[in-house]
């Protein structure tokens, strides 16, 4: 657990290393000749990313200490893998639909992720996953007009 | 005598069917996520070119007040704000929700949001043209003012840790830098990439961090159903809807006067509101956990604060945020220049238009209370059904407000990271409210400096007065926090 407290510091170190690093350069590229921001673009992200490296120092040294009380919850690995597919059925989908377009991608989508979370049955699964399909078609495509990619398909 | 003709014209056929419309229509788009109502509105805007400019206007203002009735119900059931504006209320709906209470929280945010409504439409009415010379007053350093007061409840939104709430914040305001400056139009944190030059929508992070984590979280720890038992009662008990009602009057006093100002956003007053509730509450470490207060006070706000847009734009031509810059162009396609003028020249329809707000809350009301117990049992449906259809909902969601991928993407980017801070007791609240503030913030203070120099809330007496009560809050928020801290620590430790 004290690990986690580690990563977690030095994940806001790094954001707010980021930001200064950025709001440097946008310090040093700002136009003389704007006078309307005399604080320019750059000065309050290099502020933000002080003020999270100073809290990400302070909750390292205020939490460090007290962690070793709060209890791991631990997951069974039948559980994570279904986390794991889910993720990677979304991230597919979205690649999905811009080339065989909405409908046929949404099918597929709600084929996979019904059996994934845990509709074993076939038949219920084709029957449910075209019927939403066909559902949120009718609803955002043509009735709220939501301009998804055509694809080769619909 | 003009509001009551107003309201008597509403009873023709026509205009009560446009209002029907609007405020149908107004509720489907709060419900669905991403679909807000300034989409809807652009999208029936030439249609609305063909019709009476009185049943026009009125069918618009429906679905504008509808959408901020509507945002509540997937905020309650199923995690996901419709609208930026129902974020406040996922913290104590959605706990209720899991207790088997949605119907009490569909119910108070209901007459709350209707008792907001039929508020700001008397405000409207009767003290409009007074509250709006007062936003008028409201420059850069006051709104910097107000939005460093605003901060303050980033103590009461944190849980345990105050550091990792004021973390999460900073980050929430990092991450809403990322795009175009809006004062120089300088890209910021794109890294050569074309399509981080228009920066994260809000909807998507919104999506991403309460919808898509909340299901991952589910997902993994196996939850047959939302709540697995019987239903409980669909109306509040008698002490629990005397304490709702209070927080909707208080969140009403909150939302309405705030709304006047430009660019006042409902989410920034409804997450004030619960701010206020967890003050005035003789219970605030039970806040977060499904407490009635945290339902009402933010759902009357974010009402109270959509109808309190229509004081600026009837009174001075002043839209305070996109849709009502949508309706002002409405107004004007059909020759009406909103402004005091209007009142001595278009009487009958500015009436007609008013009095039909009094109307639609009562039309919203009777729509939404019947469908209580329908949404509610949607917590009963097993969660191998709900969370694919949820997930579905969350992409068409992340992607309609710009219609593209890149924000489907990061939908699921702040799906992970909300799946890693609920998993890591970090709170989501203070990231969001730092996501929509900072922007506010960030042009507030640039604005201020260039106007005034380093010592401008000296300057502004209203300035001066948010910033000292801002620090007032700060200092005894940490007695507060030291109050409260014993009991939250329990709280979770029982969890």
């Amino acid at each position: 657990m004290k690990t986690r407290i580690l990563i977690e510091a030095i994940t806001l170190l790094v954001i707010g290393i980021l930001s200064i690093i950025e709001g440097s350069r946008l310090t040093t590229q700002k136009n003389p000749q704007i006078l309307y921001d005399v604080l320019g673009p750059g000065l309050y992200v290099v502020a933000l990313g002080f003020f999270l490296m100073v809290t990400g120092i302070v909750h390292f040294f205020l939490d460090y200490r007290k962690t070793p009380g709060i209890k791991k919850v631990s997951v069974s690995k039948e559980m994570r893998n279904r986390l794991i597919s889910m993720i990677v059925v979304y991230a597919i989908y979205t690649y999905l639909v811009g080339v065989i377009g909405y409908l046929v991608s949404t099918i597929i989508f709600f084929l996979l992720e019904f059996r994934i979370v845990g509709v074993k049955s076939w038949i219920t699964n084709v029957i449910i996953s075209l019927v939403a399909a066909a559902i949120s078609y009718i609803v955002f495509v043509l009735y709220c007009n939501v301009a998804f990619p055509k694809g080769i398909f619909l | 005598m003009d509001l009551i003709n107003g309201i008597v014209n509403v009873f023709t056929p026509a205009n009560l069917f446009y209002c029907f419309l609007g405020c149908v229509l107004g509720t489907l788009v709060g419900v669905l996520p991403g679909l807000g109502p300034s989409s809807t509105i652009s999208i029936l805007l030439p249609i609305t070119i063909y019709l009476d400019p009185t049943g026009s206007i009125i069918m618009l203002a429906g679905i504008y007040y509808g959408a901020a009735y509507g945002g509540s119900t997937t905020s309650i059931l199923v995690n996901i704000p419709g609208e930026p504006s129902t974020v406040a209320t996922c913290l104590d709906g959605f706990p209720m929700t899991k207790q088997g209470r949605a119907g009490e929280a569909l119910w108070i945010a209901a007459v709350g949001s209707f008792i907001a409504g039929t508020i700001g439409a008397i405000g409207l009415t009767f003290i409009g043209s007074g509250v709006a010379i007062y936003g008028l007053k409201f420059g850069p350093p006051e709104y910097f003012g107000l939005l460093f007061f605003c901060f303050t409840s980033i103590i009461s939104l944190s849980g345990a840790s105050l550091i990792k709430g004021l973390g999460a914040a900073l980050a929430g305001m990092i991450l809403a830098a990322v795009g175009v400056d809006p004062l120089t139009a300088t890209s910021r944190f794109n890294f050569g990439t074309v399509a981080l030059m228009r920066g994260f929508e809000l909807i998507p992070v919104i999506i991403g961090l309460f919808g898509i984590g909340e299901i991952f979280i589910s997902a993994e720890a196996g939850i047959a159903r939302i709540y697995e038992g019987k239903l409980g009662r669909m109306m509040p008990s008698r002490d629990e809807l005397k304490r709702g009602l209070l927080a909707s009057i208080r969140g009403t006093l909150v939302g309405f006067p705030l709304g006047v100002l430009p660019g006042m956003m409902p989410a920034l007053t409804s997450f004030l509101s619960y701010e206020l509730e967890k003050r005035v509450s003789k219970y605030p470490e039970k806040f977060g956990t499904g407490v009635i207060e945290g339902v009402a006070g933010p759902e009357s706000a974010n009402n109270a604060t959509a109808q309190a847009a229509f004081i600026p734009l009837m009174v001075f031509g002043i839209p305070t945020g996109p849709t009502m810059a949508i309706i002002l162009g409405a107004l004007m396609l059909y020759g009406l220049q909103p402004g005091p003028v209007l009142f001595q020249t278009n009487k009958p329809f500015i009436w007609t238009v008013i009095g039909s707000m009094y109307i639609g809350n009562v039309i919203l009301l009777i729509l939404n209370l019947p469908l209580v117990g329908l949404w509610a049992r949607i917590s009963l449906i097993p969660y191998k059904y709900l969370a694919p259809i949820i997930l579905g909902i969350c992409v068409v969601g992340a992607y309609s407000p710009r219609n593209t991928f890149f924000d489907v993407w990061v939908a699921l980017g702040f799906g992970i990271l909300g799946y890693i801070m609920r998993k890591t007791d970090w709170p989501l609240a203070p990231l969001i409210l730092g996501f929509i503030l900072g922007p506010l913030f960030e042009q507030a203070l640039r604005q201020s400096l260039s106007m005034d120099g380093p010592m401008f809330i000296f300057n502004r007496p209203i300035s001066l007065a948010f910033s000292a009560l801002a620090i007032v809050m700060i200092t005894l928020s940490y007695k507060y926090l030291k109050r409260i801290q014993p009991a939250i620590l329990k709280e979770d430790s029982d969890i």
